[in-house]
């Protein structure tokens, strides 16, 4: 499980591989905390290495949504796996993040 | 009727999920479900070992969270039990009604936690929770569809 981080055009796009389970999760929840502590409020989560996702990895990706909506930024997903797109359409959070195809995508659209 | 069962425990660390998460996909490969079912039955098993470890042990280590998997003709039953606080039946009850809905006009008002039981609930056939004699398990079926 691993979290890598590149910045493009001023959005930083966090890589995540594994399983987004609790363990990950807090991983995540650490380093969104850490961005948005050096004012850094527009994120993009690619989850093209990502096979499995429940309620603890939702919870955090919520959490740093809230964090960052707070401060007029935005964090928006990409690259969603067939088991983990169901699990956001299941939770219904489709309607809350914006979903792109990759990466690159997610991050002109800011 | 015929039926297979295995048991592994595991120590109350969240390190562990993901390792008991990857055998019950295993686990769940062996059974005649659709590729979606058993994704679906990995998640759930996973928010009730999640569960145990977070609330049932609160994220203390050095207990036991045991997962017992059964497969027989009909589908797969998953138990999963702990020693620690049992669930408020209230609570559970309170969840297994609680909506997954958002409004996507108040993103503060969406609650960070919460979804596992309702998850459970909406993907599994049937759910039960028994708690005796200090054992608690979150009792789990997906049947399997005949062809």
């Amino acid at each position: 499980m691993e979290i890598r981080k590149e910045t493009i055009q001023d959005v930083d796009v966090l890589a995540l591989e594994g399983r987004l389970d609790a363990s990950l999760a807090k991983q995540l929840k650490s380093q969104v905390q850490d961005l948005i502590g050096a004012g850094r409020i527009n994120m993009v989560v690619d989850l093209e290495a990502v096979d499995f996702l429940d309620s603890s990895g939702l919870g955090s990706l919520v959490a740093a949504l809230r964090s960052v909506n707070k401060l007029n930024g935005d964090i928006k997903l990409a690259s969603l796996q067939e088991p983990v797109r169901v699990i956001i359409e299941l939770t219904r959070l489709h309607r809350v993040f914006e979903i792109f195809g990759n990466a690159a995508e997610a991050v002109e659209s800011f | 009727m015929e039926y297979q069962t295995i048991a592994i425990t595991i120590e109350s660390r969240i390190e562990n999920i993901s390792l008991a998460g990857m055998v019950i996909k295993t686990l769940c490969s062996a059974a005649k479900l659709s590729e979606m079912d058993a994704y679906m039955v990995e998640v759930s098993a996973v928010e009730a070992v999640t569960n145990s470890i977070q609330h049932a042990y609160a994220n203390e280590p050095g207990h036991d969270v045991q997962i017992v998997f059964s497969l027989d003709a009909g589908g797969i039953t998953i138990k999963i039990c702990d020693r620690g606080i049992p669930l408020d039946p209230q609570i559970l009850e309170q969840k297994k009604m609680s909506s997954l809905e958002v409004n996507p006009d108040d993103i503060e008002g969406i609650p960070e936690g919460g979804r596992g039981l309702a998850i459970i609930n909406e993907v599994m056939d049937r759910v039960a929770y028994t708690s005796d004699q200090g054992k608690n398990c979150m009792i789990m079926e997906k049947r399997i569809e005949s062809p």
